[in-house]
């Protein structure tokens, strides 16, 4: 319960960021699929279904914890460094974002490859950063596994990325919140 | 860290080329204002509708698949919904094989850190990071490769499909939800 306390209130934190512009670097920027996942609740509503039980899925964060068999008080360890870790990388998110709408203005703009390279390279640096940083939060959780959950924990790195990373799919984005509750939207990088 | 102006050096040195037409616009000042909207909604992953409730009655079904949706979206015409389908099939195929590397590398990069050698980390990073920028090229690709036989009006609304794009290919049929 306190997981998913904490988890609501790094995602209203994410929203509120969002909301205020998300465009903290370079200008601009689509960086509120971070706070996206509006709705915790996937509970009954307006729609008229009496009340109908929805399956929730699992946010990311969720689905990493779950895959590394975390224990409360490490699923309350790892939540800290997991939202320490995407609000510091949240500059660089905005970047991959900005980056995209570079390459898709030169593609539109029918650049050759040799005219791109420059923007790619960076493109690729600034990957290169996410990743790292993705990689510096992994050894933090990782730390704190006990032997027994040490095996098979490379494979929930696949997860991280999806954490730091929320897909805007229409109708926003999903990260630390929680997936669909239900609703009509949905995305993620899997 | 990278140096945070270069996407804003491109996209200036964009603009000042002279060709800044509409789609341009939109992908440089438009993607952010759809993005607000998304999180004023309630953001994310459909959540707003879990939360609050959805005002649609039941049995009124909206678009059950994504090509279904972007045609609502963008009001396509039904050529204009054959090439979408076609140019995100194609984008698929291409895709797959792309994806299943970077699950691949990101196992790595978990394996390399586990392990503590820094210089697997980076080469294991450095390989990951390659694949993300192949797979956005593909995304990217097909994306500015449909937006550009749109009409005017519907390019006005390319920045929500632009926002689709990231993820798109991640699975094995784009279509599905």
């Amino acid at each position: 319960m306190l997981v998913r306390l904490v988890l609501t209130v790094v995602l209203t934190s994410g929203l509120a960021v969002a909301q205020r512009g998300g465009g903290s670097v370079g200008g601009g920027g689509e960086d509120g699929g971070m706070g996206g996942a509006g709705g915790m609740g996937a509970g009954g509503g307006m729609d008229g279904s009496g009340g109908m039980p929805r399956a929730q899925r699992q946010t990311p964060a969720e689905l990493f914890m779950s895959k590394l068999k975390l224990k409360q008080d490490q699923q309350e360890e790892a939540v800290k460094i997991l939202s320490d870790a995407v609000q510091k990388a949240r500059p660089v998110a905005a970047q991959i974002n900005q980056g995209r709408q570079a390459i898709a203005t030169q593609l539109l703009q029918k650049k050759t490859d040799e005219e791109m390279k420059p923007l790619m390279e960076a493109f690729t640096k600034v990957n290169v950063q996410m990743t790292t940083m993705q990689a510096d939060a992994f050894a933090k959780i990782y730390a704190i596994l006990k032997p027994n959950q040490q095996k098979n924990a490379g494979q929930a790195f696949e997860m991280m990325h999806g954490i730091f990373m929320p897909q805007a799919a229409a109708g926003g984005g999903r990260g630390m919140g929680r997936q669909g509750g239900g609703g009509s939207g949905r995305g993620g990088r899997n | 860290m990278a140096d945070a102006g270069w996407v804003a050096r491109v996209a200036a040195a964009v603009a000042g080329e002279g060709g800044t037409d509409m789609l341009q616009r939109i992908l440089i000042v438009g993607v952010l204002g759809s993005t607000l909207l998304c999180a004023q909604r309630g953001g994310g992953g459909g959540g707003g509708r879990g939360g609050g409730g959805s005002m649609v009655p039941p049995g009124s079904f909206g678009p059950v698949n994504k090509l279904d949706r972007i045609t609502e979206m963008l009001k396509l015409t039904k050529d204009q919904k054959k090439d979408l389908k076609q140019i995100f099939d194609d984008a698929q195929k291409e895709a797959t094989p792309v994806h299943e590397q970077i699950k691949e590398a990101r196992v790595a990069v978990g394996d390399a850190v586990i392990a503590g050698k820094q210089e697997d980390i980076a080469k294991a990073v450095n390989g990951e990071a390659a694949l993300e920028t192949q797979m956005t090229m593909i995304e990217l690709k097909a994306f500015t490769k449909f937006a550009l036989g749109l009409e005017l009006e519907q390019q006005q609304r390319a920045a929500q499909l632009f926002q689709m794009m990231r993820g798109m290919f991640n699975g094995k049929n784009w279509n599905s939800e």
